[in-house]
């Protein structure tokens, strides 16, 4: 017998609230800081993870800069450029999976329901959760940024905070989008972690982390181009390292809107439409 | 509008896959969970569903609240469609769901109940004012600021049903609302729903339970349903009417009983056994219990069968699920009254 109620019917009719979406992520920090040893491991931790890589340059080029490396990227610095790379891909990570993991969180604690049964927009549970992996990646990046700006002596200048955090939030909100089609993912197939192991290697390896896209093989750099983060990566490193102007990267912040509209849109519709496929399963509370 | 929760001709199918092993194609099940359900619950009722495990209560309860969505058939709640304008019926209702995993442990009640209020849009004033009022409703007022980790199953129960009172729904949608409580409390529950929400403040209260007791003491209707059917809708004493012609005969044996023998005797119209804490509990339904018994004993003693005790009982409302049914409500599980 085919089903009788369609897609179309469910899309929710509820506007997005960013006060409601506050007040998510809000609850999750508070629960975050009820384990403070947590936080303290993710504030330090990640800095033990790039050491390594950091100490492998030295030993390969005798320093912290390489004439070589400044031909492809701009600049000799590429210590500069990887620590940069690393705390920004924290972010790409965070972003990418907030949301999913958050709603995995829920499912598993046996809160979700409860949730999902309060007249909100998905958008606010879903931002909400983001925010709240935003927030706590700020923290582990200033701390990584801060002692490793003091050990090696990072040039980042006041002037650089404000077009960084444009273009960190142009790029956090076109991520965002694609977190939306991940959380879908995460309702349906319940534990996607082959598939979130799979995603954080192929972003590391196609986004400019530790090195220019133009080192890629050509099919690697076509599919590169294709992720938000590539474009916002570039362009933090020309404000910070290249010292340019905000007018010099404004082509990569009207590429960064387009993709944030596309991406919503997208990401909007495949969540709801695993929604609407989860609850005709019946599977909204299963784990 | 009269009636605040209204289901016409609902059905939902569950579609199981499963696979053997990994080379073979999966398997598909289909479980028929609600088949052409119609109810009508009138403003200010209590109503109850009754029945067994996996016959289709939370399923009906989760439809109404907008978690799971039916095939075919149409659903509204105070007067909104379930599907169409969930975003309505959301506003609407106050679900207790999920048992006391429901809200979340590492904050106290208090954060965990304005949590909940600002998703309901109260603004900061009216959700500290709401928040207090249920604090005290509840008598949790000195242990608020407690995490709710810390509390015993009683009072986590009460936080969740404050949660879904935060803002004040005319329509409740309570699953099994006693399930694993402690009997006093769950005493305490009942008196709260009948006394406070329903006369006092007037609310609808749809709940499920699979206690027989509970639906009688507390429900002004019943429906009883069975593998996604409604069977029986009426008055727990309308629905007992219907058997108030027969009479129960309950006998405990400590050795399995000849069902079919007994069911073969002239005046016995139906044998229903269980098997609970190693003995055997044989209801048997007769019109003349002098004679039924008589024959009863007569068949056990032929066979050898112990018989522990023997005593007759007036009917219930288990009675009349089984009258149509030929199952329980339940096996072993007792309920806590």
């Amino acid at each position: 017998m085919k089903s009788k109620v369609q897609f179309r019917y469910v899309l929710s009719d509820e506007r997005p609230s960013l006060g409601v979406a506050m007040n998510i992520a809000w609850k999750s920090l508070k629960i975050s800081l009820r384990y403070p040893f947590n936080i303290l491991y993710w504030a330090f931790v990640p800095i033990g993870w790039i050491m390594p890589a950091i100490f492998q340059g030295i030993a390969l080029t005798g320093g912290t800069t390489s004439t070589k490396f400044a031909s492809t990227t701009g600049t000799p610095d590429w210590l500069s450029y990887m620590v940069l790379g690393s705390t920004l891909f924290m972010y790409v990570m965070s972003a990418l999976w907030g949301m999913g993991n958050a709603l995995r969180w829920e499912q598993m604690s046996g809160t979700l329901e409860s949730l999902l049964v309060t007249p909100i927009s998905r958008v606010d549970i879903l931002i909400g959760a983001a925010l709240a992996e935003t927030a706590t990646t700020t923290l582990t990046a200033t701390v990584q940024l801060v002692v490793l700006l003091l050990i090696f002596g990072i040039p980042f200048a006041l002037s650089h905070v404000l077009p960084f955090i444009v273009l960190l939030t142009l790029m956090l909100l076109a991520l965002y989008g694609f977190a939306m089609t991940m959380a879908g993912v995460v309702m349906v197939f319940k534990d996607p972690d082959a598939l979130t192991r799979f995603l954080d290697a192929m972003f590391y390896v196609l986004i400019p982390v530790r090195y220019p896209i133009s080192e890629l093989p050509y099919a690697a750099r076509i599919i590169s181009l294709l992720i938000p983060a590539t474009y916002a990566f570039t362009a933090i490193r020309a404000i910070i390292l290249l010292n340019k102007g905000i007018q010099a990267v404004m082509n990569i912040i009207v590429i960064l809107c387009v993709f944030t509209l596309c991406l919503w849109t997208f990401g909007y519709l495949t969540f709801a439409y695993a929604e609407y496929r989860t609850k005709k399963a019946g599977g909204i509370g299963k784990y | 509008m009269n009636f605040s929760i209204e289901v016409i001709n609902l059905y939902k199918k569950f579609v199981e896959r499963r696979r053997k092993f990994y080379i073979l194609p999966k398997e598909k099940k289909e479980v028929v969970a609600l088949n052409r359900v119609n109810l009508r619950v009138k403003r200010g009722e209590i109503f109850g569903l009754l029945g067994p495990n996996g016959a289709g209560k939370t399923t009906l309860i989760k439809i109404l609240s907008t978690l799971i969505l039916p095939d075919e058939g149409e659903a509204y709640v105070d007067g909104y469609d379930v599907v169409r304008e969930a975003g309505k019926v959301r506003s609407r209702i106050g679900l207790m769901t999920g048992g006391e995993r429901s809200i979340y442990w590492k904050l106290t009640a208090r954060e965990n109940l304005l949590f909940f209020a600002k998703l309901y849009k109260l603004d900061k004033k009216a959700a500290e004012k709401r928040v207090n009022e249920l604090l005290e409703l509840m008598d949790l007022k000195e242990r608020a600021d407690d995490k709710v980790e810390d509390y015993s199953s009683g009072m986590k129960m009460k936080v969740i049903l404050a949660k879904a009172l935060i803002h004040d729904p005319p329509i409740l949608l309570l699953d099994e609302p006693t399930l694993g409580l402690d009997p006093n409390f769950a005493r305490e529950i009942r008196k709260f729903i009948r006394e406070e929400l329903n006369e006092k403040e007037g609310k609808t209260i749809f709940l499920t339970t699979h206690y027989m007791e509970e639906a009688d003491m507390l429900c002004d209707r019943i429906a009883l349903i069975d593998r996604g059917e409604i069977i029986r809708i009426g008055t727990p004493d309308e629905l007992k009417r219907e058997i108030s012609t027969r009479n129960v005969l309950v006998l405990e044996t400590l050795d399995e009983p000849p069902t079919k023998e007994l069911e073969a005797m002239s005046y016995i119209e139906q044998v229903v056994t269980s098997l609970s804490n190693g003995k055997y509990e044989i209801k048997i339904y007769a019109k003349n219990s002098v004679e039924a018994a008589r024959e009863a004993l007569n068949v056990l003693n032929n066979v050898k069968v112990r018989v522990v005790s023997f005593k007759v009982e007036e009917p219930t409302l288990e009675d009349v699920f089984i009258k149509h049914t030929g199952r329980r409500l339940r096996d072993e599980e007792q309920s806590p009254i």
